[in-house]
């Protein structure tokens, strides 16, 4: 154990308590069981706040014999001090190296993550490289979003899950037991893995490229499945419900309770892969949500509970969730939030209920100025609405919102991003025109610009990305027109959404990019201040890789991708006719008004 | 019932091994926490942003461990003292404990000293000879530091600020009890002390470990 040697060295570090376990709820068992490492590659605030983990985490712990413990990416101080006193990185409940696991799990929710994966396993004391790590143990697996397109982490990873981790995990950790019983090998272990629906073993797959740069052919060994489909919970009221989440000391992002209500999205947003990838559309009902939510709430004591999900007010039941949650939760001092909330479907009602409890910020999301772009990225929102939902906030007693937009959607001019600027005046001279709104206060519209990145699995897979060139005319002339000191404009960095850009649609040759760039000191690259742009940009030159074949050029609808091995059941016939109506300006009608045909449906089929 | 009528309650609690890891802020964060899962009928501020009404005495600063706290809270009903601590203790995390719970006493303006277990380990000097060094330092006429205050800097002589109540060598760490002034008036806590210590030795011990044993008013009477 670690302890001795942490004592140490925590004292001189910024937040120690991120660094020593012991809270509330955590799992502590004996050592003998299957060693679990569930890894997350960023620091304990913002890993503690994700829900994927304490769900396998506590799901894992629910099975006799294994203890799952978290992991964290320390802060560049508490990493320095680590290498410096020859701390391997080690598990927050055992306080043990976990080179020394069974199977270390790593979550991908965002691709400026994977250098922090590297530096995590040099940490533990191992080699990065998939192949230089001979032994059975540990195993190197990952999941989350970014599995959907795995293949610049193809040669550091064992074996990725895609899909939903309830599904999957157990299964991979029950055959590694029999594995490590029988001493099977690695690659005799990884054979047997690639067997379970959802496992996708990088090591079994050979790429070959054409001449100009793209894949020719995605070939799988002998054994190996041709495709490899993304696994889901079929029923959510019988999914694992985590009941404790471990209380941390420190506050972290989402320092509260959070409910599930459902998983999908009814929505067709073109740019969202979240409403793709994590279709189809389920949900849970409001009577298992309401006791999920009490016992959440006795066990951790969190004042406030957040119902969350891709569009919590498209939840069919939230009417009488509301109604069973509203009682108990005034009585006892809880707090509702409801994160994603829509413009349309924004009403004085709903907005009276979470005033009841506590008035928290508004925010929206158009993501589009003008309504022609709204119609490309199928974001079915008007501008009446949109202008109907200030309304109702202002006169709710708000006198803030928060809008969020999109910089470089297919098809966009320069007019459409000087209509975020209109639209945002409009909402300003709205507020004043009020006769009931909030008496004596400015108004204040703040409005966040992203920068528009293309991802798998979307209609958009196929589009260029803006060049960096492109983005910074797009912001300037943004900041130009918006003088009214009642708007305050944000906009994100575009060199982090430009390295975002190639690795979201990568290929398995970025895998020697992504090691120099940690050998060159990358880690924690979400971060403004980790981020360096000439890191990236020496390491591509150095591999002879242009970004721009991966972040800017238009793909062929015909063109073999990187990841068309893997099954997310959304067919390429869907995301093709998405495409070709986006690009005429015609939008989809979603989920629930009528099937769009997207293949989906036969995920939850194949259960059956 | 009445704001005037509603018990309030002194819990003196321990906060040790890993739990000092957590800084004040945090503390009352879990101690909220903590009240709620008990079940306790506290008592809500009643502003704009009610949260449970606590209020700490003489808060141990992040690193030490501590014998010696205290946090008072209204409850909306009385209930037995002894049933306080217990369902307290069923909910808080490990680390926190509390002692027992009482009517308080004194206001925490009272407080006038505090005691300190300190333990310097040294690693490869003679502990004798860091003891001697000790002696010799304590033995000036004034010992004089700069202490940051809310105004700026200011000279402090430590020297009436603190006693030390016992100094042993150990096999591999100096071991010492320390009283010194804490509260409203004079306040010096034992890292500043340490810091013009070591300054004046020139050695910087391997590891440090610092525990408040008690709090007192200016009589040495316990603080309750």
């Amino acid at each position: 154990m670690l302890f001795e040697k942490l004592e140490d060295v925590l004292l001189k570090v910024q937040k120690p308590a991120r660094y020593i376990g012991g809270e509330l709820h955590s799992v502590v068992k004996e050592r003998g069981c299957l060693r679990y490492a569930l890894c997350f590659p960023d620091l304990y605030e913002i890993g503690m706040s994700h829900l994927g983990s304490k769900i396998l985490y506590s799901l894992q712990n629910s099975m006799p014999g294994v203890w799952c413990e978290r992991v964290f990416a320390p802060g560049a101080d508490m990493e320095l001090l680590m290498r410096e006193n020859k701390i391997p990185l080690y598990g927050l409940e055992s306080l043990e190296p976990i080179k020394d696991f069974d199977i270390l799990g790593f979550s991908l929710q965002y691709e400026m993550c994977y250098p922090t994966v590297l530096n995590m396993l040099d940490l533990a004391g191992l080699p990065v490289r998939s192949s230089d790590r001979h032994g059975l143990s540990p195993v190197v697996m990952a999941g989350g979003p970014c599995a959907c397109n795995p293949e610049p982490m193809a040669g550091f990873i064992d074996l990725f899950a895609l899909g939903e981790g309830e599904e999957i995990n157990p299964r991979v950790i029950e055959l590694y037991r029999k594995a490590k019983d029988q001493a099977l090998s690695k690659r005799e272990f990884l054979k047997l893995a690639a067997k379970i629906p959802g496992v996708y073993v990088p090591s079994l797959y050979d790429v070959s490229y054409n001449t100009d740069g793209t894949v020719k052919e995605i070939k799988a060994a002998p054994g190996a499945p041709k495709t490899v489909k993304k696994q889901i919970v079929t029923e959510l009221d019988a999914v694992h419900f985590p009941g404790k989440f471990v209380v941390p000391y420190i506050e972290i992002v989402h320092d509260r309770a959070i409910l599930e209500v459902m998983r999908g999205c009814l929505r067709g947003c073109r740019f969202c892969q979240a409403g793709f990838i994590y279709r189809p559309f389920r949900e849970k009902s409001p009577e298992v949500l309401n006791e999920n939510a009490k016992m959440l709430c006795a066990s951790t004591g969190y004042d406030e509970i957040s119902l969350t999900s891709l569009s919590t007010s498209d939840y069919t039941k939230l009417d009488e969730l509301l109604e069973l949650m509203l009682p108990w939760s005034q009585e006892e001092r809880v707090n509702l939030s409801l994160p994603s909330l829509r413009a349309d479907k924004f009403s004085k009602k709903l907005l009276k209920q979470i005033a009841k409890v506590r008035n928290s910020g508004l925010t929206f999301a158009p993501e589009a100025g003008s309504q022609r772009l709204r119609d490309v990225i199928n974001k079915n929102v008007t501008e009446d609405e949109i202008m109907r939902t200030c309304e109702t906030a202002f006169s709710g007693g708000y006198a803030s919102v928060k809008l969020y937009f999109m910089l470089g959607l297919p098809t966009e001019t320069m007019e459409d991003v000087g209509e975020i600027a209109d639209l945002c005046r409009r909402i300003v001279d709205l507020y004043y025109h009020m006769p009931d709104r909030p008496k004596g206060k400015a108004v204040n519209v703040s409005i966040s610009a992203a920068c528009f990145v293309p991802k798998p699995f979307t209609p958009f897979e196929f589009e260029p990305q803006d060049t960096m060139e492109q983005f910074l005319e797009k912001q300037k002339h943004l900041k130009e027109i918006i003088k009214s000191k009642k708007i305050s404009f944000k906009y994100h960095n575009s060199p982090v959404s430009m390295i975002e850009a190639v690795l979201a649609r990568g290929d398995r040759r970025l895998c020697d990019v992504v090691e120099a760039v940690w050998k060159k000191g990358a880690k924690l690259d979400g971060w403004d201040e980790y981020f360096s742009i000439e890191r990236w940009l020496d390491s591509f030159k150095e591999h002879d890789i242009d970004p721009a074949f991966y972040a800017h050029r238009r793909r062929e609808y015909g063109e073999t991708m990187p990841w068309s091995h893997l099954d997310y059941g959304i067919s390429r016939e869907f995301l093709i006719r998405e495409n070709k109506n986006a690009h005429a300006g015609k939008t989809t009608p979603d989920c629930g008004e009528a099937c769009s045909g997207c293949g989906a449906n036969q995920l939850t089929m194949d259960n059956l | 019932m009445q704001i005037e009528d509603m018990p309030i309650v002194r819990v003196f609690f321990k906060k040790t091994g890993r739990a000092k890891y957590t800084s004040h802020l945090d503390t009352v964060r879990t101690f909220s926490r903590a009240l709620k899962r008990s079940g306790l009928p506290v008592w809500y501020t009643q502003g704009f942003n009610p949260h449970i009404y606590m209020n700490f005495a003489l808060p141990i600063a992040l690193g030490y461990e501590s014998g010696a706290e205290s946090v008072d809270v209204r409850l909306t009903r009385a209930i037995p003292f002894e049933a306080v601590a217990e369902q307290l203790n069923k909910a808080l995390p490990p680390g926190f404990r509390a002692v027992k719970a009482a009517a308080p006493v004194n206001p925490a303006s009272a407080i006038a000293w505090a005691d300190y277990d300190i333990r310097l380990i040294y690693k490869d000097i003679p502990i004798s000879g860091v003891l001697k060094r000790l002696q010799l330092f304590l033995a000036q006429p004034v010992i004089e530091t700069q202490k940051k205050t809310k105004k700026g800097e200011k000279t402090i002589d430590l020297k009436p600020l603190l006693q030390v109540l016992s100094a042993d060598a150990l096999d591999n760490a100096l071991s010492l009890k320390l009283r010194m002034a804490s509260g409203i008036s004079e306040n010096v806590n034992p890292t500043l002390f340490l810091k013009v210590f070591y300054t004046w030795t020139n050695a910087q011990p391997d590891g440090v470990k610092i525990t408040r044993t008690a709090i007192f008013d200016e009589n040495l009477n316990d603080f309750a």
